[in-house]
Formats: structure tokens, sequence, C-alpha cells
């Protein structure tokens, strides 16, 4: 890389160096390793971005094995606010990993702009600002994916964990008094529901009146 | 401990030499030329093999693991240590090595 010469876009500012003081091996072998470095710092980027691409695909790919593990799989069976954070987190996986997605290929491949000839640097510098450019997209990346991730968990473990949506209850008035509870069954006219204190038979001749309920107050 | 410039670049040997007159001779060759902030290039011949050689300063590089043992700072001169980069065939290059072994320093 840091060879040759080429065409260019104007620089912004030419000037010349003044001699300096006279040099000592260990100048050379800081030069040659900063020379090694610049020289070889894009193919170590896309070398590490491409195995960093694969690993995290790997990470994510067991999260599936979640799936061996069975719980609670449907969020209609958690209460509406439980639900809504499982979107949510969701939501912001899908997001997290598609961004991740993106940043790991761009560090691996590079971004396919076009660009004016006339205005590119010099070849050394140009490699250089996307050898920057390209362990950037590496570094989000690795912290999208990696948030992705933990996003997925954190979604899979609320709809195993979280609060289950409370059963439908029904409001029953017999003229002495109301009584709510889920129901257990009806049988030889009598209801029986489940409620707060235990199970209630009440007489269906008895009953005024009965309205569905989201929980019992 | 230097060598006249005027031989061609491909029948000069790798050494890793230096001189005082290289860093004269090729401050009086060489340009800084400023593309971004923080970003330079040193353009000129080498002063031992004469091969036109452009080399970037930046002041950030991807780290990374160096097969190159690194200069302690205070071992190091005070100014730009600069090698010649050039990629032309010089006999004796150890792999991995770029340029004919001429090195100095720039204060730029």
């Amino acid at each position: 890389m840091p060879t040759g010469t080429s065409s260019s876009e104007p620089p912004l500012t030419v000037r010349r160096p003044r001699p300096g003081p006279p040099a000592k091996p260990e100048d050379l072998r800081r030069a040659q390793q900063r020379q090694q470095l610049l020289r070889t710092e894009l193919s170590r980027v896309r070398t590490a971005a491409a195995a960093w691409r694969n690993g995290l695909g790997v990470l994510l790919a067991g999260l599936v094995g979640f799936g061996l593990i069975k719980g609670r799989s449907d969020v209609s069976t958690l209460t509406p606010a439980a639900a809504i954070v499982v979107g949510i987190l969701l939501l912001l996986a899908l997001l997290a990993g598609a961004m991740g997605a993106l940043w790991l290929l761009r560090a691996s491949f590079g971004r396919p702009s076009v660009v004016t000839v006339g205005l590119l640097p010099p070849g050394p510098v140009s490699e250089h600002q996307e050898a920057l450019a390209s362990a950037r997209g590496l570094r989000r990346g690795i912290a999208a994916t990696i948030a992705c991730a933990a996003l997925l968990v954190g979604a899979v473990g609320i709809t195993w964990y979280g609060p289950p949506r409370a059963e439908p209850a029904l409001l029953v008035n017999t003229g002495t008094g109301s009584v709510c509870g889920s129901v257990a069954g009806v049988s030889a006219g009598i209801l029986m529901l489940e409620t707060a204190d235990g199970e209630d038979s009440i007489w269906l001749d008895s009953v005024l009146g009965m309205r569905p309920v989201d929980s019992c107050p | 401990m230097s060598e006249p410039t005027s031989e061609r670049p491909t029948s000069l040997p790798y050494q890793e030499i230096t001189g005082a007159q290289y860093a004269t001779t090729a401050a009086g060759n060489f340009e800084i030329e400023e593309y971004k902030i923080g970003i330079l290039t040193l353009r000129g011949p080498c002063p031992r093999c004469g091969a036109m050689i452009e080399i970037p300063v930046v002041d950030r590089v991807v780290r990374g693991v160096s097969q190159v043992a690194a200069a302690s700072p205070s071992e190091a001169s005070d100014g730009e240590p600069v090698i010649c980069t050039c990629e032309e065939p010089h006999d004796g290059r150890p792999e991995g090595q770029v340029g004919c072994g001429a090195y100095w320093n720039f204060i730029l």
C-alpha cells in the first residue's frame, strides 16, 4: 500500500518537511511497525469483520435453541402490558439485528459508492480512511448484534415468565349481592364460579343479571 | 554510512541504512500534502534508491498484532521516522518488508 504515487484530488495544503535529527535503529523499527500496521490494516479489518460476522451469526442461530426448551410461546396469553413490552422488544431486536447485519456487511465488503475519480485521495490515504470506516462499522455491528441477541432473550424471557392474562370473569347479580369469578361449570341449574375465596355455587334461578368483566373488582 | 543516489532502484541490495544527507536530500525533494485533517502524505523520491514513494502519516491506525517489535517512544528520536516504502525489488529484503532499507527523520 504505501508505495508508488497515484492521481488524486488536489491536497488542501502542500509544504516541505525539514530534516530531522539523526535517525537511530529505534526510529527504523518504529517506522517499520507503523508502515506494517498501515499496509495491513484494511485486510485485517476485513478478516476480523468476516470472523465476527460468522461468530455472531452462530450466536443468533443458537438462540433458536431456545425453541428446544418449551415455554410459553403465545404472547396473547400474557397480560396486555407484558404483551406490549414483548412486542417492543421484538421490534427493537429486529431493528438492531438489521442494523448490525448492515454494519457487519459494510465492514466486510465496503460500501458500493460511486465517486468521482478526481476527488479520490491518494491510494494509501484512501485505504486508511476505508480501514477506519470499516473498523467503525465493525464495532457498531458487534454492538448492535449483541444488543439484538439480548433483546431477543429478554422478549423470550418475558414471554415465558411474564404475568399471564387473567381468565375472563363473570359478574353475577343474585339480588342478595354480586359474585365475581371465572366460570368453573354449569350443572343441574347451578352455576359454579371460581372466586377469590374459592368455588361458589349459584342457583341460576336466583340470577337477576350477569355480565363479563376483564377482572373482578 | 550512506550511498550515492544515482544508482537504479533495482541495482541496490536491501540494506537498513541511514545518513545525515538522507534527511537533507529528502527534505529538499519531498512534499507534505494534507488531504484531510490529521492525514498527511509524504511524497517524494527515496534518497537512496530514487523510487518515488508516497507515505501516509496518520495519527490513528486500526490496532492489530504486529510482527514487528515496537520501539519504545523514549528510545526513538524526536521527529517523524521515515523509511523507503518502494516495492521495487531489492536483493536480500526480508519477507514482509518493503523498501530498500533507507531510513531517516523528518520534522513535519
